[in-house]
C-alpha cells in the first residue's frame, strides 16, 4: 500500500462528501443571502426517508433513491415557501433568517428522534468487503460512486448556472435583486427554484451518506459544520469556491493527521477556517466586491 | 399593541404566583410529607445514554415497591425522586443542588454516567449528602469526596481489565484507538501502564474526537505500523464502533479486535457482527443465575420491563436501594453516620455478589469479565469468582 496514495485516496472520499454538502448550501447562500443551515436538517430527514423507503417499505433501492430526491428538492422548497418567504415579506434581516434556519434545524432533528427513535438505521447494498486496490491504495466501489456522483454533478450543475437562462437567471438574482426584477426576473420564483436544487443535491447527498455512514439524527450538524467550513475556505458566493474549498478542506486534514496527533482532526479544520476568515474572508474564488457586496 | 402585551404578560405572572400560592400545602400536610423518607436519583434519562439511566430508575422502582409493600423504614415508606443527568457533568450539578435544596433528600443514588457523578460530587459534598453511583467507572472517582460510594470498578483497576490483558498478551504488537473522552483516556491509561508488563508493544495510539464518521487515515496509519492486534475503545455505543470496523474491513486489515464492553453494544452487533465474530471485550460480570438474589431479581425486571442495557449496572442499583434501607434503619437521615456505616459495612451478598467498600468508598470482590463474540452473542470466556467468596 503506497501511504501517499492511500492518503489522497482518504482525503478526495472526504472532500466529495464536504462538496456535496458545501455546494447546496452555498448555491442557496449565493442566491438567497443567508446561511440556511438548515440545509443540514434536509440531509438528515432525506436520509431517514430513504431508509423509511428502502429499510422499512422494502421498495428497491433505485425507487427509493429516486423518491428522496424528489422528497428533499419539495422538502427544501417547503422551508422556503412556509418559513423564509413569509419572513423575507416582513423585512426580516439575515439574521432573522439564519436564526429560523437553526431553529429548523433543531425542529426537525428531534423530529427524526421523536419519529424513527435515536438508534442508528443502516441501509446497505452489499456485504462489507475490502476495496479495490487503484494505484496502491484502496477504495471501495461505493467511495468511488460518491466521487464521480461528486464531481458530475458538480459540473452540471456549473454548466446549468453558466449557460442555461434559468441559471443566467439565478446568478442575475444573486448578483443584484433590484435590476434583476427591472429586467422581469421575479426573485420569489427564483428563490423557490434555488432551494429545489440546492436541497436535492442535499438528497443525492443523503442517499450517499446514508450508505457509507449509517443513517442516526444527529448526522447533519457533523456534516453542515464540515461542509460550512469547505464553503468559507473557497469561496461561499459561488459554487466552484465552496467545491474547491471541500476538497482542500478533505486535504488538509487527512495529511494533517498523518503528522501530526490524529486528536487533531478538527483542530486542523477549524484553524484553516479562522485563517481565511482573518486573511481571506471572501475565499479562494471570491472576488473582493465593492459597493455590490452586501 | 406592546402595551396590551405586557398587559397580557404582567397578568399571566400574576395568575401563576396565585396558583402557586394556591399550591401550598396546608400544614396539617406538611407534617404527614415529613414521614417520606426522600432519596434522589441521578442518571441520564433522555440522550444517547438513556438506555443505562432508565435500567437504572426502573431498578429503584422495583426496589423502593418491595420495601415499602414490606412497611417501608421504621413505618415511614421510601420515595425517590428523578432527576436526569444527561450523562453530563453540568446538568447533574444542577440535578444535585435541586434535589438537595428543594427535596432536602440526603442520600442521591448516582449519576450512571461518570461525569455526572463527577459534577455533582462537588456539590454532595459541600452538602454533606451521600452520593452512591452504581455505574460510573471513572478513575477520578475514587478522589471525588468522603461521601462518595460505588459498586463499580474503576475502568483501570487491574481487577477490571486484568483477565482481559492476559488474551491480548498472546500478540505482540497491538494499536489502540481511543475517543477524546473521559472514560476511554481512562481505559487508555490502564493498557498503557500495564501492557507493557504483559511484553506487549503499543505500536499506534491515535485518538479520535466524539462524533467522528471517517475513520480512514486514522486506521491508514494504524496499518501502515502493522500491528497484530487492534484495541477499540470507544466511549460511546452508537454508530462509531461499527464504522471503525467497516472502515477496517474495506481498508484490508487483518487483525485481532479487542475493545471495552461498548463494542458488542446491540448496535454494534447488528452492523457489523459478522466482522466482529472472536473479538473479545473486558465487562463487568454477568449476574450470576445461580445467586437467588439475582436470579429473583432478572425475574422481576423481565417481567415488567424489556431488558435492561445492563443487568448488572441495574441489579447493582437494586442492591444500592437496599444497602441504602440498612444504613436509613441504622442512622436515621444523619449523613455522618450514614457515611461511617458505609465504611464499615460487613460484606454484602446482593445480586451483583458480595462485596464492602474500601477506605475510599471503592468496591472490594468485584471483578471484570472476559467476554467474547460467538455468534453473534457475547459469551462470558471468564468468570470472576467474585458471587462465590
Amino acid at each position: 500500500m503506497s501511504i501517499v496514495v492511500q492518503l489522497l485516496i482518504n482525503s478526495i472520499i472526504a472532500g466529495s462528501i464536504y462538496a456535496l454538502i458545501a455546494s447546496g448550501f452555498s448555491l442557496i447562500y449565493s442566491v438567497a443571502k443567508f446561511m440556511h443551515f438548515a440545509h443540514g436538517a434536509v440531509v438528515t430527514v432525506s436520509a431517514f426517508i430513504l431508509f423509511f423507503f428502502a429499510g422499512m417499505l422494502k421498495f428497491p433501492f433505485w425507487l427509493s433513491a429516486i423518491l428522496t430526491i424528489i422528497f428533499a428538492a419539495l422538502f427544501g422548497l417547503l422551508m422556503n415557501l412556509l418559513c423564509y418567504r413569509p419572513m423575507r415579506k416582513r423585512k426580516a434581516t439575515n439574521a432573522v433568517l439564519l436564526i429560523a434556519s437553526l431553529a429548523m434545524f433543531i425542529l426537525f432533528q428531534s423530529l427524526m428522534i421523536a419519529v424513527f427513535g435515536a438508534d442508528i438505521k443502516t441501509v446497505r447494498l452489499g456485504q462489507i468487503s475490502t476495496g479495490l486496490n487503484v494505484f496502491g491504495g484502496i477504495i471501495t466501489e461505493l467511495q468511488i460512486i460518491i466521487v464521480l456522483v461528486s464531481v458530475i454533478l458538480l459540473v452540471l450543475l456549473w454548466l446549468f448556472m453558466k449557460k442555461t437562462r434559468l441559471g443566467k437567471a439565478m446568478r442575475a438574482v444573486a448578483d443584484n435583486k433590484e435590476v434583476a426584477q427591472t429586467v422581469g426576473i421575479n426573485p420569489e420564483k427564483i428563490y423557490n427554484i434555488t432551494f429545489m436544487i440546492g436541497s436535492a443535491i442535499a438528497g443525492i447527498a443523503a442517499v450517499l451518506i446514508a450508505l457509507e455512514q449509517n443513517v442516526e439524527p444527529n448526522m447533519g450538524f457533523s456534516l453542515i459544520i464540515k461542509g460550512f467550513t469547505g464553503a468559507i475556505i473557497g469561496g461561499i458566493h459561488m459554487v466552484p469556491g465552496a467545491v474547491l474549498g471541500s476538497y482542500l478542506l478533505g486535504l488538509v486534514e487527512n495529511f494533517g493527521i498523518w503528522f501530526l496527533p490524529s486528536g487533531y482532526k478538527d483542530a486542523i479544520a477549524f484553524v484553516l477556517l479562522f485563517i481565511f476568515l482573518l486573511i481571506r474572508p471572501q475565499g479562494i474564488l471570491g472576488i473582493k466586491r465593492g459597493v455590490n457586496n452586501k | 399593541m406592546k402595551k396590551i402585551n405586557f398587559v397580557v404578560l404582567a397578568s399571566l405572572a400574576l395568575l401563576a404566583l396565585l396558583i402557586a400560592g394556591c399550591s401550598q400545602t396546608p400544614t396539617g400536610e406538611v407534617v404527614k410529607k415529613e414521614e417520606v423518607i426522600k432519596i434522589g436519583f441521578i442518571g441520564p434519562l433522555t440522550g444517547d445514554a438513556a438506555v443505562v439511566g432508565i435500567g437504572e430508575k426502573n431498578a429503584v422502582d422495583i426496589a423502593v415497591e418491595e420495601i415499602n409493600n414490606a412497611g417501608g423504614i421504621d413505618g415511614r415508606p421510601l420515595q425517590a425522586i428523578f432527576e436526569d443527568g444527561k450523562c453530563s457533568g453540568k446538568e447533574a450539578a444542577t440535578a444535585a443542588q435541586k434535589l438537595i435544596n428543594i427535596d432536602n433528600v440526603k442520600i442521591i443514588l448516582g449519576g450512571a454516567c461518570s461525569s455526572e457523578t463527577l459534577g455533582a460530587a462537588p456539590i454532595t459534598e459541600a452538602n454533606k449528602v451521600i452520593l452512591f453511583s452504581a455505574f460510573s467507572s471513572s478513575p477520578d472517582i475514587t478522589y471525588a469526596g468522603d461521601y462518595v460510594f460505588r459498586t463499580t470498578i474503576p475502568d483501570t483497576h487491574p481487577d477490571l481489565i486484568g483477565p482481559l490483558l492476559h488474551y491480548i498478551a498472546e500478540n505482540k504488537r497491538i494499536a489502540i484507538i481511543t475517543e477524546n473522552s473521559d472514560y476511554a483516556i481512562g481505559i487508555r491509561k490502564g493498557l498503557k501502564e500495564q501492557l507493557p508488563s504483559f511484553n506487549v508493544d503499543i505500536v499506534a495510539d491515535e485518538r479520535y474526537a466524539s462524533g467522528e464518521k471517517d475513520f480512514r487515515t486514522y486506521l491508514t496509519k494504524i496499518k501502515s505500523v502493522n500491528p497484530d492486534a487492534l484495541f477499540i475503545n470507544v466511549a460511546t455505543s452508537g454508530n462509531t464502533p461499527g464504522l471503525i470496523i467497516k472502515q477496517a474491513a474495506e481498508l484490508g486489515m487483518d487483525v485481532k479486535i479487542y475493545g471495552n464492553f461498548l463494542l458488542f453494544a446491540p448496535e454494534s452487533v447488528e452492523l457489523v457482527g459478522d466482522l466482529l465474530e472472536g473479538a473479545k471485550v473486558f465487562d463487568a460480570p454477568l449476574l450470576d443465575k445461580s445467586n437467588p438474589k439475582a436470579d429473583a431479581f432478572m425475574e422481576k425486571y423481565n417481567s415488567r420491563y424489556k431488558e435492561p442495557f445492563s443487568f448488572w449496572d441495574a441489579g447493582a442499583r437494586y442492591d444500592t436501594v437496599y444497602i441504602t434501607k440498612n444504613a436509613l434503619e441504622e442512622c436515621g437521615e444523619d449523613t455522618d453516620c450514614i457515611r461511617d456505616y458505609l465504611y464499615d459495612m460487613d460484606w454484602y451478598l446482593g445480586t451483583i455478589g458480595k462485596y464492602k467498600f474500601d477506605k475510599k468508598g471503592d468496591v472490594l470482590g468485584i471483578k471484570g469479565a472476559v467476554k467474547e463474540l460467538v455468534n453473534r452473542e457475547a459469551v462470558l470466556v471468564e468468570y470472576s469468582e467474585a458471587v462465590i467468596r
